[in-house]
């Protein structure tokens, strides 16, 4: 059992490794979207100081955190806008899904992996830089603590995995039609809007706070953006850690077999 | 001239005629347009409802701000959405060749080969948010102002145009330019809000160097009936010079795509 | 008067030269060096109204290079080129009003729309008046044997299909003169021989100027009687097809795989040693006098074949034949009609 485990982290590793290579950072999409994500960083903190001059709080929070929470949110923020409905829709128009299904290692988890990898390294790239313009330009302030770090990105891993077996779910339709883009910019509006990446959840009305407990959006960036802000406590960290893994348990659940029941649909349909 | 209006007429009839055929993605991407505006729109009511003002601007005339931009983002998408295809469909692949092989304009050609239908639903958005903010605010409107607020659509539109294709002109030299057009776009949203909220370089920027806020902000002014001096009626010779001068670096940038080849 | 009047055209690119390496790379960001490559030095010819010429080269050899100058796409670096008494490049659009293109492998046609539907806004580009129009497409119609195909939109249409759809399209508003590149590329030969006749018919009735850039030597052969032949930028042959064929076009090339050297080789008549190597041997026979059976059997009474392959002479060695052959010289000679 170990030993089929181990061959399995093998061949992820290697795979990671290829993933890796095909990516070239720095070209002008690259540039633009740093770009794109400073303006926003720009027009979100003038617009919140704004909102704050005269208010002590909104929705529990202070200028500091609302400020703080915000660059935060849109330095990782990227995490949110992977899109793998469009790379299936790909793959099944060109067939190359026959193949990909072919291969030794789980599909899934080697889609895993290729997304982590992005993440990691070219939007990781991206967020340091963004970060840097946060702190540096924007007067953005985070904790030392590095027990408060540790459980950020913990958070925010945890998050993304979330995102991935949601979307992977989500984007089985792209097996059943080929119209698949009013779904990506429906999904995209509402995951930036109850992940916290166009206001923080706290200041939404209960009703709309109660429907964003619904879905996993939440989960994945105001989570972590809570914990490295400071807006909740350490010792809230297990808490929200582990409302985190049971959404993820549940997503990895529902993913495989509906996975499984798109693919049938696909090979009885021949193509 | 109006040979180019006709002619005009005649490649948007075609293009409505595809859009007919597929009626459903039609209506799919103007709502799914429509929405993702929409989902901007309502993060910043729920924060404006909260608070009395920004920067002295109440809510309906933040909409009112937040309107007019985005109309004119939603114009320059509509006619000139083709901008953004010009390196990869037209330069890269050798069909830039084709459309100077025709007795037309070859800016004009490139322009009328495509509708922007997701220019529809942002207009749509924008048209109801300054409707929103004229009828919120009771703002009585005489056919002058009707006739000013007509004309910023128009002009705006063409100002969002003209640095769209400014933009769109380094795919001459950089083959593909669409991340450019992209980045200067997200300005757009800076203008969306009052310039009272920025800090005094950025309204520099946005009044004067990316004069997107001379489409929304300033006429807002004058619609409101705030003090504003001339600036509501800038708009309109910076969005005749920005044309005169986008034409310009497009035909530098002809030429030096005809002298080089691709 | 020639319609197409070309003088001492060149045309040299600046191409930014790569330079290996990292610092090479680095090198090249901060002061990049570049290096001139002529794609066409100094070419001359003329074209007279009514005439279909061939303008062979190989890849890279400036064939659309010229092409592109003659259309007015490209500006010429030296020389100059008058289409129909115009510069073509400063009067842009007076000229695309009488030319019309065909590119194989781009469709100037608009993908979604059914044909009919790109023909009716060629008309309104062309300005072509609606009862001329319609004469136009009846008369395609019928040559082409449009019918239902003008319903279809262009990215259901099979290649010859999509052919046929160029070609009205590109002759829709009747130009004087029509450049072909390649227009019968990837089709079969039934409908490369429809598409040659009707080049032949519209020629024939119109007085259309062609210049056909194409590999295919079955199009040269079958539709023009003049060939301009341009290698690495220069003009190596102008003058009439018959001269080519009767050296060249005879013959075929028979390609040997052989189990080991060869000593010398005893051919038939008619069949001549091309190429000699280790375990491979060329050898180019006339089709008239000699059928490619006799001659691999008469190799096989002396050597061991392994494989054999049955050729065209490819456009490169015919090319690279007529370099070195008896046909080159520096100023073209052109048979016919006083320029």
């Amino acid at each position: 059992m170990s030993h089929r485990l181990r061959r399995h982290l093998r061949h992820l590793i290697a795979y990671a490794n290829i993933t890796l290579k095909e990516q070239t950072a720095f070209t002008g999409w690259f540039w633009s979207d740093l770009l794109g994500q400073v303006v926003l960083m720009l027009l979100f903190s003038a617009f919140w100081q704004a909102v704050y001059q005269g208010r002590e709080s909104l929705g529990g929070l202070s200028a500091q955190q609302t400020l703080a929470y915000v660059l935060v949110v849109n330095t990782v923020g990227l995490v949110v806008r992977w899109s793998l409905i469009w790379e299936f829709g790909v793959m099944i128009r060109d067939g190359s899904i026959a193949v990909e299904l072919l291969r030794p290692v789980d599909f899934q988890l080697r889609m895993y992996a290729k997304m982590t990898t992005t993440m990691l390294f070219t939007m990781g790239q991206q967020m340091l830089l963004l970060g840097l313009v946060a702190v540096l330009v924007l007067g953005l302030r985070l904790p030392a603590d590095p027990l408060v770090w540790l459980s950020f990105l913990l958070s925010l891993l945890v998050g993304n995995a979330i995102l991935f077996f949601f979307d992977w779910t989500l984007s089985l339709v792209a097996f059943y039609s080929t119209e698949v883009r009013g779904l990506m910019i429906f999904r995209d509006g509402i995951a930036s809007f109850f992940s916290g990446f166009l206001i923080p959840p706290a200041i939404m009305p209960d009703w709309l706070q109660r429907v964003a407990a619904f879905l996993p959006f939440g989960q994945v960036l105001n989570s972590p953006a809570m914990i490295l802000t400071g807006i909740v406590p350490l010792s809230e960290v297990p808490r929200i850690l582990g409302v985190q893994l049971l959404w993820l348990v549940g997503l990895v659940l529902i993913s495989r077999p509906a996975f499984r029941v798109a693919i049938r649909h696909v090979t009885v349909q021949g193509g | 001239m109006m040979r180019y209006v006709r002619l005009y007429g005649a490649f948007l009839a075609q293009h409505f005629k595809v859009l007919m055929e597929h009626r459903l993605n039609f209506l799919i991407a103007t709502l799914s347009t429509l929405f993702w505006q929409g989902t901007g729109i309502l993060a910043v009511w729920i924060v404006l409802d909260q608070v009395p003002d920004l920067n002295g601007w109440s809510k309906q005339e933040i909409f009112l701000i937040y309107g007019l931009s985005t109309m004119a983002l939603g114009l320059a998408g509509i006619f000139g959405v083709n901008l953004l295809y010009i390196g990869q469909g037209y330069v890269r692949t050798g069909r830039f060749d084709l459309l100077l092989i025709r007795p037309v304009n070859p800016l004009f050609h490139l322009l009328a080969d495509r509708f922007g239908q997701e220019g529809i639903g942002n207009f749509l958005a924008g048209a109801l948010l300054v409707a929103y903010g004229v009828g919120s605010l009771g703002l009585k409107l005489g056919p002058l102002e009707w006739g000013y607020l007509v004309a910023v659509a128009l002009a705006g539109g063409a100002l969002y145009l003209a640095l769209d294709l400014v933009t769109a002109v380094a795919a001459f030299w950089m083959v593909v330019a669409t991340p450019l057009t992209l980045a200067v776009n997200h300005f757009t949203q800076i203008a969306a809000y009052p310039l009272d909220i920025y800090k005094k370089p950025l309204r520099v920027v946005m009044t004067w160097l990316i004069p997107y806020s001379l489409v929304s902000h300033y006429p807002a002014q004058l619609l409101l009936g705030r003090p504003a001096g001339l600036m509501p009626y800038a708009l309109f010779p910076a969005a005749a010079l920005l044309c005169f001068l986008a034409y310009r670096f497009w035909l530098y940038g002809l030429g030096r795509y005809t002298s080089t080849g691709s | 008067m020639s319609i197409i009047q070309v003088e001492n055209l060149s045309k040299r690119f600046r191409v930014a030269r790569k330079q290996p390496g990292l610092a090479g790379a680095f090198r090249a960001l901060i002061r990049p060096a570049y290096e001139e490559k002529t794609a066409v030095g100094g070419i001359s010819f003329a074209v007279a109204p009514g005439e279909i010429v061939g303008y062979i080269g190989v890849n890279g050899a400036g064939k659309s290079t010229t092409i592109k100058m003659l259309t007015g796409i490209l500006l010429p670096t030296g020389g100059q080129v008058r289409v129909m008494g115009r510069d073509p490049y400063r009067q842009r659009v007076a000229n695309a009003r009488a030319i019309g293109v065909v590119f194989g492998q781009r469709s100037q046609l608009w993908w979604d729309l059914a044909l009919i539907e790109s023909l009716d806004l060629l008309a309104r580009i062309y300005e072509l008046p609606p009862a001329r129009y319609r004469e136009r497409l009846a008369l395609f119609s019928d040559l082409l044997d449009l019918g239902d195909l003008l319903r279809k939109p262009v990215r259901t249409m099979s290649l010859g299909q999509k052919m046929r759809a160029e070609l009205a399209a590109a002759l829709l508003h009747d130009p004087r003169i029509v450049y072909l590149d390649e227009p019968t590329i990837g089709l079969d030969l039934v409908v490369k021989e429809r598409i040659r006749a009707f080049i032949r018919q519209v020629n024939r009735e119109s007085g259309t100027t062609v210049l056909l850039t194409t590999h295919d030597l079955g199009d040269i052969e079958d539709l023009c009687r003049r060939v301009l032949i341009i290698d690495s930028g220069s003009l190596l042959y102008d003058g009439p097809l018959q001269a080519i064929q009767e050296r060249f076009g005879q013959h075929r090339l028979l390609t040997c795989e052989t189990t080991g050297a060869v000593g010398t080789l005893a051919l038939p008549e008619g069949a001549e040693l091309v190429e000699a190597a280790e375990r491979r041997l060329v050898v180019r026979f006339e089709r008239s006098r000699l059928t490619a059976s006799q001659v691999a059997q008469a190799i096989m009474t002396q050597v061991d074949l392994v494989d054999f392959q049955l050729r065209e002479p490819d456009l490169a060695s015919v090319i690279r034949q007529i370099y070195g052959g008896a046909l080159a010289s520096r100023r073209p000679d052109r048979e016919g009609a006083a320029l």
